[in-house]
């Protein structure tokens, strides 16, 4: 038998709640010093993952944060049971300082849509009229590949550059309410920004009616948000390496 | 209160390619102010960017920008300054 794991809680107290997890299996926690490791068993010939596991994941997850501040492992996390208390053993003192920082306080999505594919024409447009050069085709073949480079060039600057200062306007807004911020820019052309904001218990009303201005206003983009989560995004180890090390020996 | 040129640009190896538009070069001046908190600057900049520049892209993140400041104004109380913002950006296109 394996243990399949949802997240280290910061209580060692055996859960008095009747939880069931995966394939409806009792959820348990292995407790070490004054946190634990919560998990339910899994017949190891059968870990295949489903949408109804992610689902049975997701309802222990919800459960558990309700009651107690929860570092989340990813989703299809199957250990052993000494290579759990091994987890807990040696990155305790991370464990410890990631459920210290991050007590009563949940994570929102926010991701910001425009039309990139919109916004490049009209960059090119511009481009070309102000740099009417960008228009004349040189005869060198070699010359020709360079200013196409360069082209390019100008307009994928302008391109981030435009993003940057529209995320900085949207982040300049949603950040008042948060306490910390991860944002990833352009991760494609249309998604501008995929930001992911860690809100304290009792902000999560500004922040989401933050949001709800946010939808309000005018411009050409879309806004969506999601959540609250754990704080997946924002547990921070002092080896990262090491831990991720741990984490695939143990997989 | 500002007066600037209204092209700038960098020179490089193959002319004078890289423009940053005037309206380019406002919205970033006018979202450094917002986020060092100079606000009142920011709005005057933001509005500058609707009346002389309203058919670009600047003009909509401006108009995003100022509806955001006039969010922020209304929640702090100070509803007369949101009311303003507001009918700056309804009057202007």
């Amino acid at each position: 038998m394996k243990i399949y794991t949802y997240g280290i809680i910061d209580s060692n107290i055996s859960l008095e709640e009747s939880l069931t997890g995966l394939n409806g299996a009792p959820v348990n926690n292995i407790p070490y010093r004054d946190i634990s490791m919560v998990i339910s068993t899994i017949d190891e010939n059968n870990v295949e993952m489903t949408n109804t596991h992610a689902i049975e994941h997701r309802k222990v997850i919800e459960i558990l944060m309700k009651r107690f501040t929860l570092l989340p492992v990813k989703f299809r996390s199957i250990y052993n049971r000494d290579q759990a208390i091994s987890i807990m053993e040696n990155f305790y003192s991370d464990i410890r300082d990631n459920i210290d920082r991050l007590r009563n306080k949940e994570e929102f999505g926010i991701k910001v849509i425009w039309s990139g594919e919109k916004i490049k024409e009209q960059i090119i447009r511009d481009q070309c009229r102000n740099n009417p050069v960008l228009l004349e085709e040189s005869e060198s073949q070699g010359r020709r590949f360079i200013e196409e480079v360069f082209k390019d060039y100008v307009i994928d600057k302008e391109f981030r550059e435009k993003a940057d200062i529209c995320a900085a306007i949207v982040d300049n807004f949603l950040g008042k309410h948060v306490t910390e911020k991860r944002l990833e820019k352009l991760k494609n052309n249309d998604l501008l920004l995929n930001a992911f904001y860690l809100v304290e218990r009792g902000k999560e009303k500004d922040f989401k009616e933050a949001f709800e201005v946010l939808k309000l206003a005018p411009g050409n983009f879309r806004y969506i948000c999601s959540g609250p989560y754990p704080p997946y995004n924002f547990i921070k180890w002092s080896d990262p390496e090491a831990c991720k090390q741990s984490g695939e020996k143990v997989l | 209160m500002f007066s600037m040129p209204e092209e700038f640009s960098i020179t490089n190896g193959m002319g004078e390619m890289t423009n940053f538009s005037a309206p380019f070069k406002l919205l970033s001046m006018a979202n450094e102010f917002e986020r060092a908190g100079v606000i009142l600057y920011a709005v005057e900049l933001y509005t500058k960017i609707l009346d002389n520049y309203p058919d670009t892209f600047e003009a909509v993140a401006s108009r995003l920008a100022l509806f955001l400041i006039a969010s922020r104004y209304e929640n702090d109380g100070k509803k007369e300054s949101a009311i303003a913002i507001i009918r700056r950006i309804s009057t202007i296109k």
